[in-house]
């Protein structure tokens, strides 16, 4: 080997080096952002969470900021979050993973290429938008054919579950195309319709990425503001699970709705508001992961 | 058409039902926002000066491509790397892979008003940069980390192994492979991937109000505060009453949003044709 | 995989079979409010007296619409529903109709000569101990000059200084004024600053309508030159702030316009945002 060829060899070595290295430090930067995240929200927000108690911040039914003494309790935000997530989660999901399935594995070409930038769209909807759509045209909808005032629980549901809609829809769509082919075709084989091969082998196949989109799904569901507070009636007021036409506070719209006038222990509340909604998420991803490795995924 | 068995004719409706309300969805939104939007749509909306009188939402349109490219040239490097990292470098089920996917779902998870609020208390107080473009778009960068890492991840996973092993028996080092062969066949997944997150920033008004501010104006320098047009859509649907321009707005958000759509899908052809 | 794709396909159907479902209640009241910490709602709790040991006691179940315009749409698109919103913006939005109270209608002569009760002053501060810069000295006198009257008069708010005005000269100055404060004062401020500029144009006005008590400590923490509120100040703030009010403003009852009331004494608008009175026919 020649001296020449030595030092290109050593060059690309070095260079394989130092692309590694850029990917590991690239890898790491959403650790330390998670990191950060903890750090600042918990320093800001423990410890007004301390000073209300704890218990009495997560178990109390009353929220009044602007009595003396003020009241900071936030069960109702709590149990509000949980049900339009739920909501949405009952009217999204089903429509999303069978509209992916559909347009993975049944939808005709000349279908396809309007419904995929369709679906694009849909999901570069912004929330403002569809918050202003939620409160003129699906508030006055519940409200004339369902009941109740329309900001409701259920309305809030809805709205989230369309605006879940593309998140769902896209994930598991990529997840069902990246199922190999030999699965359908050996499904095919021993003799199964199409219908039968897709929904019972390849679907079950794409199981982790649709989880993965249902997860992603939820997290925008949970993190929904701006939407939300236009058509759920912001009342903190503690509510049955069968109060679907009553309106709920979620925590995002605790936060939004009040941050901008807060000062002092109110506007710790709310940044405990906001550590309380970050604490749920880690759960539910925790509890995800778990349910992963369960399943050996 | 064949002959389908009862529960067969079930999941075929069904799958055409859901993709139906799907389309439906999509239709009763934008055709509501148009048709009530374009009409008040005016040249004054456009003006270079944002006045109470004509509520120009040019400012705004300005401040979202800047926060759009910041935010993008911040995290679609990081998020790219991360991914090729994910799936091409390191050991299936190592430890820092297991941490790195556990962070990455929870980034993901968390909500933009908790964003909001850590990019208000980081960039804004502890570092000292205000309301600014630089807290907006560092927040927001983090914020669709998650998704430009997930949907490169999956793209590269998609590409065949067959590709990597020729390229490997071919003599090619690891970042060879990875740079001429698997990332190009990985392109239009990771377009989606920006596309989507292009989506999110210009349709982002909980993280950016408390970052970059909302204030009605061009912003001089990466320090100086401004509006996103989602942000000015916000405070249009808050304050007073300028209904015909607060639909106006809408209309040209989603304009913004169809036009991106049409480029970035034109750009993926393109590369899918050479 | 097949019970969970039972389960999906059931939703669906479920979910289908609930969207098309029908019924809705008779006459009860929807009661809209704005949003705890609002100067519009501090003012009118005080007013109408939803107050109970200085506390805020407004319905638990009313609606809350964070924002004057969410209020308005809320109320324009509800044949039931009952709100309160500024008067500047509520009688220049024909999608609400606005009720006389006893009797009177929030015109400026009636919130002038103080019989048309529900009415707060808008006011401006500044920081008492570093006093106004130069600009922003301007600006406010352009505020209280003829000039400035004259654009509080137009947009349906009554002047605090309607005659005698002192005429206003622009001093050709350059630089920011930053304001922030209260939602319901900015679409004003956005006019007076509009006005303002067209005679002084090297002066950028930058307003943040974050919120009365966002303002009040943006100004005390030296971000903003001028504080907006919608309500009195407190005498906690009034330490540290010199108070101005540049106009006076009522507060609106609004109801659809559908809605065949024609007017509701004031005790009437207490039981309906107390939560006393829950139908319609209870008022009527």
């Amino acid at each position: 080997m020649g001296r020449r060829t030595l030092v290109a060899w050593k060059k690309v070595c070095n260079r394989e080096f130092v692309a590694k290295v850029i990917f590991i430090v690239s890898a790491s930067a959403a650790v330390l952002a998670v990191g950060l995240i903890c750090v600042f929200l918990l320093v800001q927000g423990l410890p007004a969470m301390w000073d209300i108690g704890i218990v009495s911040f997560l178990t109390g039914t009353d929220w009044r900021p602007t009595w003396t003494p003020p009241l900071f309790g936030i069960l109702p935000m709590i149990l509000g979050s949980l049900y339009v997530t739920v909501g949405a989660v009952f009217f999204g999901v089903p429509v999303g993973i069978f509209a992916a399935v559909f347009m993975a594995r049944f939808c005709p070409p000349y279908l396809y290429k309007v419904l995929k930038p369709a679906v694009n769209l849909l999901a570069g909807i912004p929330s403002v938008v569809y918050g202003y759509f939620g409160m003129v045209v699906l508030v006055p909808f519940v409200r004339g054919h369902i009941g109740g005032n329309g900001n409701s629980i259920l309305t809030a549901s809805i709205l989230l579950g369309m605006m879940i809609l593309p998140t769902i829809i896209t994930i598991s769509e990529s997840a069902i195309r990246a199922v190999p082919e030999e699965i359908y075709e050996g499904a095919v084989a021993l003799g199964a319709s199409h219908e039968r091969a897709v929904f019972f082998t390849v679907l079950p196949a794409a199981k982790s990425g649709v989880f993965a989109a249902v997860i992603l799904g939820i997290g925008r569901a949970v993190g929904e503001t701006m939407a939300v507070r236009m058509v759920a009636g912001n009342q903190a007021v503690l509510r049955m699970p069968h109060e679907i036409l009553s309106g709920t506070r979620t925590l995002t719209a605790n936060v939004v709705i009040e941050l901008g006038y807060a000062a002092d222990e109110h506007r710790q509340a709310l940044i405990a508001t906001g550590v309380v909604l970050f604490v749920f998420i880690m759960g539910i991803n925790i509890a995800f992961s778990m349910l992963k490795k369960k399943d050996g995924l | 058409m064949k002959r389908r068995k009862p529960r067969d004719l079930v999941l075929f409706l069904l799958t055409w039902v859901c993709v139906g309300v799907t389309a439906l969805v999509l239709l009763t939104v934008v055709g509501y926002i148009l048709f009530n939007g374009v009409p008040y749509i005016r040249p004054s909306l456009f003006a270079w000066e944002y006045t109470a009188q004509n509520k120009s939402l040019m400012p705004a349109l300005v401040g979202t491509l800047m926060i759009v490219g910041l935010a993008l040239a911040l995290a679609v490097p990081l998020g790219v790397f991360s991914a090729i990292y994910l799936v091409e470098y390191a050991r299936r089920g190592s430890r820092f892979v297991k941490v790195v996917r556990l962070t990455t779902e929870t980034l993901a998870g968390i909500p933009s008003i908790v964003y909001g609020l850590f990019g208000f208390i980081f960039f804004g107080v502890f570092l000292g940069w205000g309301l600014s473009l630089m807290s907006g778009s560092f927040t927001v960068s983090i914020m669709i980390l998650p998704l430009i890492m997930r949907t490169t991840e999956e793209s590269l996973k998609s590409v065949p192994d067959t590709y990597r092993e020729g390229s490997f028996g071919l003599g090619a080092g690891r970042l060879r492979t990875v740079a001429r062969i698997v990332l190009p066949a990985a392109i239009p997944g990771i377009l989606a991937g920006i596309i989507l997150a292009t989506g999110r920033i210009v349709g982002e008004t909980a993280a950016i109000i408390f970052t970059l501010g909302n204030v009605a104006r061009m912003p001089n320098h990466l320090f100086d505060t401004g509006r996103t047009l989602s942000a000015h859509m916000y405070a249009l649907a808050n304050e007073g009453t300028h209904a015909g321009e607060a639909h106006a707005t809408a209309a040209v958000l989603l304009l913004v949003v169809i036009i991106l759509n049409a480029v970035s899908s034109k750009i993926a052809r393109i590369i899918k044709a050479n | 995989m097949r019970r969970i794709l039972t389960v999906l396909a059931a939703a669906v159907v479920l979910g289908a079979a609930l969207a098309g479902c029908g019924g809705s209640d008779g006459g009860a009241i929807t009661v809209f409010t704005r949003e705890d910490g609002s100067g519009t709602r501090s003012a009118f709790v005080e007013i109408v007296g939803i107050v109970e040991n200085g506390n805020d006691n407004i319905y638990r179940e009313a609606v809350v619409t964070p924002g004057t315009s969410v209020m308005m749409t809320n109320v324009a698109e509800n044949p039931l529903g009952i709100g309160y919103a500024s008067t500047g913006v509520a009688l220049g939005d024909g999608r609400v109709k606005v009720l006389p109270i006893d009797g009177v209608f929030p015109t400026a002569e009636n919130m002038l000569n103080g019989t048309y009760a529900i009415q707060r002053p808008f006011i401006i501060a500044y920081g008492s101990q570093a006093g106004l810069t130069v600009l922003a000295r301007d600006f406010v006198d352009f505020i209280f000059s003829a000039q400035g009257q004259a654009v509080v008069a137009g947009r349906n708010y009554v002047p605090f200084v309607p005659t005698g005005a002192p005429e206003y000269t622009a001093g050709g100055l350059s630089g920011t004024v930053v304001v922030n404060g209260s939602s319901s004062v900015y679409d004003l401020m956005g006019y007076l600053s509009a006005a303002y500029r067209e005679l002084n144009p090297n002066v950028r006005i930058d307003i943040h309508g974050a919120g009365t008590g966002h303002g009040i400590n943006a100004v005390r923490d030296g971000l903003a030159d001028i504080a907006m509120s919608s309500r009195d100040l407190r005498d906690s703030e009034l330490t540290f702030l010199t108070p101005m009010v540049i106009a006076i403003d009522g507060i609106a009852v609004i109801v659809h316009p559908d809605n065949g009331v024609t007017g509701l004494t004031l005790d009437a608008v207490r039981d309906v945002f107390l939560g006393e009175v829950k139908e319609w026919d209870g008022v009527r």
